[in-house]
């Protein structure tokens, strides 16, 4: 059996985290919930377009903070590390396709890579969507969830470190990020989405 | 890219991005002239307030309560966190098992990447007078005389360890390599304008005659053990009158620290300004030479010239024949092969993002530029490794998501089997920094039997893709992680640095492959793995540091299996300190060696 990868590894003695014991665990947990569900749950449903994925994705982000604090490693900037959690689940999800997916990607006929055609088709079937939920649903899926957490008020650098890009790259993507969203949202003003 | 569409990037930037103080004067005096420019940034800001002012969807009440239930006490069959790790276990390895049947489906007969010999358009040229085929043993060259006056013989003298300074400064400057029966080279730039060099025993203490201060001189870059236990290093001097280039000098010490007969050689007195690459090939070392041109180049003319110099075991200098250089070239973009031919790539990385890069790879005999090279290959290609055979191993980068693949290429630039069909992942750039120059791929990890490994190593997470001599992806791998890699100098917690580079991965015997990942959190250390060619941890592995702070910043992997890691470790004086731990391949520590103490 392959032997567990050194993620999994918890480098430090859980007896010597600043969590005297579970129940502290716990109420940090549900502090953290209170203060930030709803705005992680609304980043997700955005940028999966699907409520009940973004449900699974919200409870998978808590419980990876879940892990980081019964490993001695719970982030000090809560907020960031649940968006920085989020936005992973998210790429991984839809950003990441493994090879087998690749493969045929990079030699058999082009298409429009990491938008998830059955996102794009669930999105499109809404009778009530807007301008701009359209235009974000044209971008690739790094790039919208780059968007949304530029939206939720992060700065590039912290975008970078989130999708795991470095800045100028977030830079670049962000700046292709805006340009079709404009002229999609300039074709939608001219001949309705 | 127009000059209003990169006034129209920096615009997009100012909404996430601080610009400097220069940027943003640029920005305001462009868009104080261009009207479209301030309509569209004025558009820009309008999406971003839609985008704020659309709906966000909300959970009702009874599901997160329901939800936050779920993540306190999971279901019954929902592992609760410590046990998530058994269950990420299982999807790696299904994920890998897909991955290899997949590759073993793939038709040898497509190669990644499209590659064609493109004598025109090359960044290196031949001469009209120089041969371009021939033979690459620089025996038949004549020996080269020095040319103007020598400089003083500036002596090294006798040194001790641990020197004093800081190792986050100091450290970046830090080599090792291997030598004979255990022992370890190590030099230590020890500002200002002296570095320290070490040979090391089996047990980390300096052998006789060692260390050595090499005076005038700001760093040692290249240390070549030579099997008769001597050694060759290469050092910049300092620039104390102040010219543009720093004098590159070349030293030989026996194994007792004491200089060779005809050493040390300066290579400008040999009409070289600096080196491209070097390797020690039995008793001789050689260098990719080159020699600028002038410090302004006009497009599309050469900036210098680059040639093969050997230096035998006397001193005695030859050069082959130059060839010329471009602009786009060659910096960190060659290696000697163990055949004595200088092989390297060149960049076009395009006008935009979204261009097609391509690249060239050249090789540079004592005769001049090969015959059948330079080779154009599509997408961003590394520097070349080597296997036994000499046969070159390149990793590259291509397509809009810049993903990784290999190529095989015999010594003739021909083609061979070995490369492999796409890898889905991004291969880890040398380093990051200012745009075009760091956005190459890092060498593949080769072993003598051309078994290769693939490197993406990102923030918070590594992924190692094994591949058989034949290209083929290895039962067990890609090997994943959730550790980042480790970045090496100064750089504030949290900040985002240019210009730096990372702690390479290196190999050993047997194909083990040791990777250097950043701690994973501020009160942990970095850690060393190891991981066996079956993709599995080797059993010891990995290696933590228990300090927190501490980095792991290079490795070096002996024939013995033996591995000697670089650690930076924070002191209570504020300091941080510079140790050499050696590891045997079961990770016992074998010594531990402070060369660096604040």
């Amino acid at each position: 059996m392959k032997q567990p990868p050194p993620a999994d590894v918890p480098d430090v003695d859980a007896s010597r985290v600043g969590f005297p014991d579970e129940a502290t665990r716990e109420a940090f947990i549900v502090s953290a919930y209170d203060e930030h569900h709803a705005a992680v749950f609304a980043f997700l449903a955005r940028s999966t377009r699907d409520r009940s994925l973004a449900e699974n994705l919200l409870r998978d982000t808590y419980l990876r903070l879940t892990k980081q604090v019964h490993h001695d490693a719970a982030p000090s900037e809560v907020r960031g590390a649940l968006f920085r959690i989020a936005s992973n689940l998210v790429l991984e999800r839809f950003g990441r396709p493994p090879t087998a997916r690749l493969w045929p990607d990079r030699h058999g006929p082009k298409r429009d890579d990491r938008v998830d055609p059955q996102l794009t088709a669930r999105v499109l079937s809404s009778a009530s969507i807007t301008d701009i939920e359209q235009a974000l649903d044209g971008l690739s899926v790094d790039a919208r969830v780059a968007l949304l957490l530029s939206d939720e008020g992060f700065t590039g650098g912290e975008i970078a470190v989130a999708i795991g890009r470095f800045a100028p790259a977030t830079r670049t993507l962000l700046y292709l990020a805006r340009s079709r969203v404009r002229v999609r949202r300039e074709l939608f003003a001219a001949v309705g989405p | 890219m127009s000059i209003h569409e990169g006034f129209l990037e920096l615009a997009a930037a100012a909404i996430d991005f601080d610009l400097d103080e220069y940027d943003r004067g640029e920005l305001d005096r462009h868009l104080a002239g261009c009207a479209d420019c301030r309509r569209t940034v004025a558009a820009f800001r309008d999406d971003a307030a839609a985008i704020a002012s659309a709906a966000r969807p909300s959970l009702t009440p009874g599901r997160s309560v329901a939800i936050l239930a779920n993540i306190l006490r999971p279901p019954k069959g929902s592992p609760r966190p410590r046990r998530l790790a058994v269950a990420t276990v299982a999807v790696v390895v299904g994920a890998g098992l897909a991955i290899a049947a997949m590759a073993s489906l793939r038709n040898p007969a497509d190669p990644l990447v499209a590659v064609h010999t493109s004598p025109g358009s090359s960044s290196i040229t031949r001469p009209s007078n120089e041969p371009t085929s021939g033979a690459t043993d620089a025996a038949g060259l004549p020996p080269q005389s020095p040319v103007g006056t020598p400089r003083p013989p500036d002596p090294p003298s006798a040194g001790a360890l641990p020197v004093r300074g800081s190792g986050q400064v100091q450290g970046t400057g830090i080599r090792m390599a291997p030598a004979t029966d255990g022992d370890l080279y190590v030099s230590i730039p020890k500002p200002p304008g002296r570095v320290l060099v070490a040979l090391l025993d089996s047990a980390g203490h300096p052998r006789p005659g060692w260390p050595l201060v090499v005076d005038g001189t700001t760093s040692c870059e290249q240390l070549l053990p030579v099997d008769d236990g001597s050694v060759r290093i290469l050092c910049t001097l300092e620039n104390r009158d102040g010219s543009n280039l720093a004098v590159v000098r070349a030293y030989g010490f026996d194994s007792e620290g004491r200089p060779l007969a005809g050493w040390p050689i300066d290579l400008d007195r040999y009409g070289a300004d600096g080196y491209f690459a070097a390797r020690v090939i039995g008793n001789e070392l050689t260098v990719l030479a080159w020699k600028s041109l002038g410090n302004e180049i006009k497009q599309g003319q050469p900036a210098g010239n680059t040639w093969i110099t050997t230096v035998a075991a006397d001193g005695t200098v030859r050069d082959g024949a130059k060839v010329q250089y471009g602009t786009n070239c060659c910096t960190n973009a060659f290696a000697v092969g163990p055949d004595g031919v200088a092989y390297g790539t060149t960049h076009q990385f395009g006008q935009s993002p979204s261009a097609p890069k391509v690249s060239e790879l050249l090789a540079v005999t004592v005769a001049g530029v090969r015959a059948g090279f330079p080779v154009a290959i599509a997408g961003i290609a590394s520097v070349p490794a080597f296997d036994a055979g000499g046969r070159l191993h390149l990793t590259i980068n291509d397509g809009p998501d810049q993903l990784a693949g290999t190529l095989v290429l015999d010594t003739a630039g021909q083609m061979v089997v070995g490369g492999s069909g796409g890898l889905g992942f991004s291969a880890t750039d040398v380093c990051v920094g200012i745009e075009g120059s760091c956005e190459v791929p890092a060498a593949p990890l080769v072993g003598a039997d051309g078994t290769t490994f693939v490197v993406g190593a990102y923030p918070r997470s590594t992924i190692v893709a094994g591949l058989s001599p034949s290209g083929q992806a290895m039962a067990g791998w890609p090997y994943r992680s959730d550790f980042g890699h480790q970045d090496i100098g100064i750089c504030p917690a949290g900040a985002v640095c240019e210009g730096y580079t990372f702690a390479a991965p290196t190999m050993g015997p047997g194909n083990v492959v040791y990777l250097l990942h950043a701690a994973s959190s501020t009160s942990a250390g970095g850690r060393i793995v190891a991981v066996g060619p079956d993709g599995r941890l080797v059993a010891g592995w990995p290696v933590s540091l228990k300090r927190a702070g501490s980095e792991v910043w290079s490795a070096v992997v002996a024939p013995d299996g033996n591995a000697y890691v670089l650690a930076i470790e924070p002191e209570p004086n504020n300091g941080y300190s510079a140790t050499i731990l050696a590891l045997a391949p079961d990770s016992t520590v074998l010594y531990t060696s402070t060369i660096i103490d604040p």
